[in-house]
């Protein structure tokens, strides 16, 4: 049998949106000019599956090289031509096609098997769905359509399990090495699990961690929020039982992983389920950027090694485990793709027995572990990866500790910076402050991964298996000498210090966009380009919170100002001393419920004078308000409104208060309080604008005046600020509070940081009214 | 030595600088320096000692009242149904305020038994704040005493508005000029004009021009254009603004109503016989005990906070005395007090220097009970110490000013919202005046928020800071460059100016403009005017 690059064939390929998938599409199309190509893809949740082969597979670069040879309009023709996308799952028996998907895969000469959940840390049913019975569904759906296809199916050369010593390629159960497992028990064990771990994370013991995990998270923001934010933690936890139980399998039958436990089992599977079906099987082994083809360094996603290069560069990870003379086994992907289409156009020759390919350098072309670490620390010396500060990092010397002392020293950080950033959620910070916390959080989900990395990966580096790569050489050796130039696959050819120094470190680097210049992170740039986003005349609403947001204060702060109006100073004192006392009872009632807290706290008003009240506007304006405004939100306001917003104020702060500042808005959302002969109640009108009502509020308003919610900005400081800033397209953050100021960064929100004036004149602690002078009528 | 032989007070005086000049003190903020200035190229122009009282405060009143100047006495002019409406000067001048009792309360307290004998009851009391804020109730008390403020309502005693067009009526020339005037005094049958001076700009008209009526009058004093030209202040033939002044001052004369006026002038004495009065001798006659007190008032303002030391300097009052009170005509009044203005306060000097030197204090009008805003500070340097000169500037065309004040972007929340919003919207962006007069001035001017905070709260017009910065416009055409000693790096940047961080620095700074050996004046007291010959 021979390979013949100008065949004619149709072939059928899974998995294609994937990094390998990809380049190998992009290879026939280019490579094997007679083929025809039908791409089995998963529909997306809002896109077809036609959509997503051309978002995810085409308009890749991988396909530059083609596109520019041959012109725009060649390119899409020759796809519209030469390439069938079908709507196809191999998570689901019979491949979720339908009748046309069938017919087109009964068309086809080989089906090259490339879809897997390669996640590393992937959770054990959904590695079981696809990479154990995806080889199975497709063998199965084949004889349904009594097609006598040819079934490539790439695994992994991990399926050898963790072991010293050769690995040849040949299938597990004919080696002593095997452990024999009935896989259909792995399926059906695996899919308890899921049902077990979601029930655990139904138990009320269970839910009301979640919920506490979600308050401290998110504070007072809710019941909505908090529930989403609940139920979104929970799924998190269930996932990662799956993720841990996948492992811990994995682990008790002597693989690295759930990765190539599925794969071992999906082999296996395949082995008895495939009937009639020629089966060949590729194992590559870790998979890393193109050698040449179709350029060099090209690669798709993050895969294994960049996140660990990655976190080294960036100095957080000093140790990995492994051995310095062991070998790390890497193979470019082009030369996997090479030996895919070697395999496919050299066919099968029909006998029962399935032939297996490794496509490794280990055996043939060694990379060792401590070469690597030297070429990465010359060429991060050279190239350093640069600081928010502008500051190049050092690269630290890399030591081949034992697996456990790299966890060890990893989870004592981790514990370290957990507990700081619990100790610093327990300040009430704010502002420029409160993003110390987020900085922190940065950086303990930096050190969170790269301890998840150590600790999954870290078993690959025990594994010292040499992948015997006799098949691989022998179909290279059998190409012509013209095809061994444009399809080989020896891995001889890779020049490991080229290959880590010019092609896969500056590939990498490029790819996870860390900084690689000097310069000093420009955040004044992406600030001013959110402001004026912001700020931009189509924006429709803009809604701002009061307390905290225009005004340093709370809704205790008005109260003591109102209330000690008429005081003298012994009674002042007696006051204060009162209300500072019920602070903490305050603080805890406020964290349970903001509505609860501010019917509670404004009982306090109950028997004021509403004429009283009215007459000390102005007062409050110039004694309590403006000495504490932020001028920059008042500016910002006035901004909106002469930019033609509708500008909102949506605050639990009561009218009384808020009152003098009524002329800057055209809508307000405050409490009110019910009267009765002149005096307020202490009742409130309506449910206080707090949380989910907040937005609700001004959602009914957004609706009343017909405008769109999308296109408007909100302004806010705490996380009860959150429903309100869900609700719009525009987002922005002020002097935000520890949980407030981690959320903005997250989703990249303008968070803008705003002080008082500085010349005020009184500055008290508690913001007691000035001692009454005697009015010029009264005396 | 006696501190100040009030008797026979000593004039202006100018030294020049020698090896035995010790260092000359610099007011820095709510603090003061003490500064070397180069030798035999330098000169200090120190102000007159303070005059003496004219008389006993009761018997000045009494007489003035006896003798107006081309008027009827005011009892004749008062009857039962007379319309009275009583306008004085606000807070803000004389600065720092005065000690109690302020002279406009004890002349007003007599015109008010004047009107009570007469039968008059329809009386009103206004402050002429112009485009400043509101006087509070504790400043009114200040300036009227309790026994006035304790016999009106807030309806009848209250500020100037310079905002509601509806309490403002606009008297108009058959020439076409307009000027807008408080309608309580426009209509008024007797207005009583109780003004207190300590500088000749502030004589006459002015109370009414610039207290009682809006932006646009104002506005035709002081904008883009005039600043351009002559802007003495002190020197009332030459003065762009002093011209525009007295020709609404004619307007109002034939159109508005009938005005007895009455102008106390004080004189300079800010500090007095008490522990400060060292502040207010020379310094070559500091004795052991002065350079003591000065130490220790030095130590003691650095050592407190900023808002200590600001409250410390807000609560001083100056213990001035009245050296001239007369009363009758505007423009006779006017010109009598003028002349005792000047005789107190000009210090004459020969020749202009390349460098002017002048250290600010915070005292100053638009900063009582707050702060001197950055904004006010360069006012008071280049609006009013430059432009304080009859003849010539004290410093060459081309030449340099160093100024010596904090400059930090300090702005009261209450007082002056509108400068916070120019400081940060529209300095960050441009300080040229004809750009900002384009770009900006309609909004400050008529935005309805400083309208609201204007009439509900105590914040200054939003067309102040505009005015404050076209104050500028003459000393900015005049010298090439102003460096400020000791102020805030980035604000001092964003007014446009140079920062140095000492007097030495902003000296080597001045070289590069003026060259090696540039002559040098420095001014001791804001309040004085140089006659430049």
């Amino acid at each position: 049998m021979t390979v013949d690059l100008s065949a004619s064939k149709r072939i059928a390929v899974t998995g294609a949106t994937g990094f390998l998938g990809t380049a190998l599409v992009e290879r026939l199309l280019r490579c094997v000019p007679n083929c025809e190509i039908v791409l089995l893809v998963r529909p997306g949740k809002k896109s077809s599956p036609e959509k997503r082969a051309k978002r995810e597979i085409f308009r890749n670069d991988a396909f530059d090289t083609h596109l520019k040879a041959v012109g725009k309009d060649q390119f899409w023709e020759e796809i519209e031509r030469r390439v069938t996308v079908i709507a196809g799952d191999v998570g689901t028996d019979g491949l979720g096609l339908d009748e046309s998907g069938r017919s087109a895969l009964k068309t086809c000469d080989t089906v090259i098997h490339s879809a897997a959940t390669v996640s590393f840390d992937a959770a054990l049913d959904t590695a079981v769905e696809v990479n154990l019975l995806g080889p199975t569904r497709i063998a199965k759906t084949l004889q349904d359509l009594e097609s006598d296809a040819h079934l490539v199916a790439v695994s992994t050369c991990y399926v050898a399990g963790n072991r010293r010593g050769k690995a040849d390629e040949e299938l597990l159960s004919d080696t002593p090495f095997h452990i024999d497992v009935d896989w259909r028990q792995e399926v059906k064990a695996a899919r308890r699990v899921r049902s077990d771990s979601d029930a655990e994370s139904r138990t009320s013991a269970k839910l009301s961690d979640f919920r506490k995990e979600a308050e401290a998270e998110l504070g007072a923001a809710g019941t909505p929020l908090l529930a989403a934010k609940t139920e979104q933690i929970r799924q998190r936890w269930a996932h990662d039982q799956l993720v841990e139980a996948g492992r811990a399998r994995a682990k008790s039958l002597g693989w690295p992983d759930a990765y190539a436990y599925t794969k071992a089992l999906g082999e296996r599977a395949l082995h008895e389920s495939k009937g009639s079906v020629p089966v060949s099987i590729v194992r590559p082994s870790i998979i890393e950027s193109a050698w040449a083809e179709p350029k060099p360094g090209w690669i798709k996603g993050f895969r294994m090694a960049e996140p660990i290069i990655i976190s080294y560069a960036r100095g957080l990870l000093k140790a990995f485990p492994g051995v310095p003379e062991g070998i790390v086994d890497v193979i470019p992907v082009d030369l996997v793709v090479a030996a895919i289409i070697n395999v496919t156009l050299r066919g099968h020759d029909k006998s029962d027995k399935i032939d297996i390919t490794q496509v490794a350098s280990g055996s043939r072309n060694p990379l060792h572990y401590r070469r690597l670490v030297t070429l990465a620390k010359e060429w991060f010396t050279q190239n350093p990866v640069y600081d928010s500060l502008g500051q190049p990092i050092a690269v630290p010397e890399f030591t081949f500790p034992g697996r456990n002392a790299v966890e060890k020293k990893l989870d004592w950080l981790q514990r370290g910076l957990t507990q700081a950033d619990k100790s610093l959620k327990l300040f009430p910070l704010r502002g420029k402050k409160a993003l110390l916390n987020a900085e922190l959080e940065d950086r303990k989900n930096q050190v969170d991964r790269a301890a998840g990395y150590v600790k999954i990966y870290g078993s690959y580096a025990e594994c010292e298996a040499l992948y015997g790569v006799d098949n691989l050489l022998g179909l290279h050796n059998s190409l012509s000498k013209a095809n061994q130039k444009a399809m080989g696959c020896d891995p001889q050819i890779v020049d490991w210090d080229h290959y880590v120094t010019k092609v896969h470190l500056p590939s990498i680097i490029k790819h996870a966009r860390v900084k690689t210049t000097p310069t000093k992170t420009d955040t004044t740039s992406r600030e001013a380009r959110l402001r004026k986003r912001v700020l931009a005349p189509e924006r429709q609403i803009a809604a701002f919170d009061f307390e905290n947001t225009i005004v340093a204060g709370n809704v205790v702060s008005n109260y003591a100002w109102l209330a000690t109006q008429n005081m003298n100073t012994f009674e002042r004192g007696r006051f204060t001393a009162k209300l500072m006392a019920e602070v903490p009872s305050f603080m805890s009632l406020d964290k349970q419920d903001r509505t609860d807290f501010l019917r509670h706290f404004y009982r306090r008003y109950e028997g004021f004078s509403v004429e009283e009240m009215a007459r000390l506007a102005p007062k409050i304006l110039t004694d309590h308000i403006l000495p504490n405004a932020y001028p920059a939100a008042l500016r910002r306001i006035r901004e909106h409104k002469r930019l033609g917003h509708h500008t909102v104020l949506v605050t639990g702060a009561l009218d009384i208060v808020i009152e003098p500042l009524k002329p800057l808005f055209d809508y307000v959302i405050c409490s009110q309080m019910t009267q009765h002969n002149g005096r307020y109640s202490g009742e409130l009108l309506d449910i206080p604008p707090t949380g989910e009502v907040r937005a609700q509020r001004l959602r009914e308003y957004a609706k009343s005046q017909d405008i769109d919610l999308g296109e408007s900005v909100a302004y806010g400081d705490s996380p009860s600020d959150l429903p309100l800033l869900d609700a719009v397209g525009f987002p922005v953050a002020v002097n935000p509070e520890t949980r407030l100021a981690s959320t903005a960064m997250k989703r990249g929100w303008l968070i803008e940081y705003w002080t008082k004036a500085q010349g005020g004149n009184t500055q008290p602690v508690l913001p007691l009214s000035p001692l009454p002078t005697k009015t010029r009528s009264s005396s | 030595m006696t501190t100040t032989p009030r008797s026979n007070p000593r004039p202006g005086f100018v030294l020049e600088v020698d090896q035995k000049t010790p260092p000359v003190v610099f007011p820095h903020g709510s603090s003061f320096t003490l500064e070397t200035l180069p030798q035999k190229t330098s000169r200090v122009l120190y102000p007159s000692e303070p005059f003496a009282a004219a008389a006993e405060t009761t018997a000045m009143i009494a007489d003035a009242f006896a003798a107006p100047q081309g008027s009827a006495p005011l009892s004749d002019l008062l009857k039962a149904n007379t319309k009275l409406t009583i306008v004085f000067s606000d807070i803000s001048y004389p600065y720092p305020a005065m000690r109690k009792p302020d002279i406009r309360q004890q002349v007003i307290e007599h015109v008010l038994e004047l009107a009570a004998s007469a039968g008059c009851d329809d009386v009103h009391l206004i402050a002429a704040t112009g485009l400043q804020r509101k006087m509070t109730d504790k400043e009114f008390r200040h300036v009227l005493g309790d026994r006035i403020c304790g016999s009106f309502d807030s309806d009848q005693l209250y500020s100037h508005n310079a905002y509601d067009r509806d309490a403002l009526t606009t008297l108009s020339a058959k020439g076409g000029e307009s000027f807008s005037l408080n309608t309580r005094v426009a209509e008024s049958d007797l207005v009583v004009a109780v003004n207190v001076c300590s500088h000749p700009t502030h004589s006459g008209w002015h109370l009414f021009t610039n207290g009682l009526s809006d932006y646009q009058a104002s506005y035709e004093q002081n904008n883009p254009t005039l600043a351009k030209k002559a802007s003495s202040v002190a020197d009332t033939k030459k003065s762009a603004a002093y011209k525009v002044a007295q020709k609404q001052g004619q307007l109002l004369d034939k159109y508005g109503p009938t005005i007895f006026h009455i102008e106390a002038v004080v004189n300079n004495n800010v500090y007095g016989d008490g522990p400060l009065r060292v502040l207010q001798k020379r310094e070559w006659e500091w004795n052991l005990r002065d350079k003591a007190a000065f130490g220790a008032l030095r130590k003691g303002l650095t050592q407190l906070a900023g808002l200590a030391s600001r409250k410390a300097g807000n609560a001083w009052r100056a213990p001035y005395e009245t050296i001239a009170l007369h009363c009758g005509d505007v423009a006779a009044v006017h010109n009598a007090s003028v002349e005792k203005l000047l005789e107190q306060n000009v210090v004459p000097v020969e020749g202009q220097s390349d460098i002017l030197t002048m250290g600010l204090s915070d005292f100053g009008p638009h900063s009582v009970d707050s702060t001197q805003n950055p904004l006010l500070a360069l006012a008071e340097g280049l609006g009013t110490v430059f432009n304080n000169y009859i003849g010539k500037p004290l410093v060459r065309k081309g030449g340099v000013i160093i100024m010596s004040h904090p400059m930090k972007a300090s702005f009261d929340p209450v007082h002056h919202s509108p400068h916070i919003d120019f400081f940060e919207e529209v300095i960050k962006e441009t300080t040229d005046a004809p750009t900002i007069e384009e770009t900006y001035a309609d909004r400050f001017v008529n935005d309805d928020w400083y309208k609201h905070l204007h009439q509900t709260g105590f914040s200054f017009h939003g067309g102040h800071p505009l005015q404050l910065w076209y104050q500028l416009g003459a000393a900015l055409t005049h010298v090439a460059q102003v460096i400020v000693v000791g102020g805030d790096t980035e604000t001092v940047r964003t007014l446009g100016l140079k920062p140095a961080s000492t007097l030495q620095d902003a000296l080597e700074m001045a070289e590069a403009v003026v060259g090696k050996d540039a002559t040098l004046s420095h001014v001791a007291s804001p309040h004085l005017i140089a006659h430049v010959s």
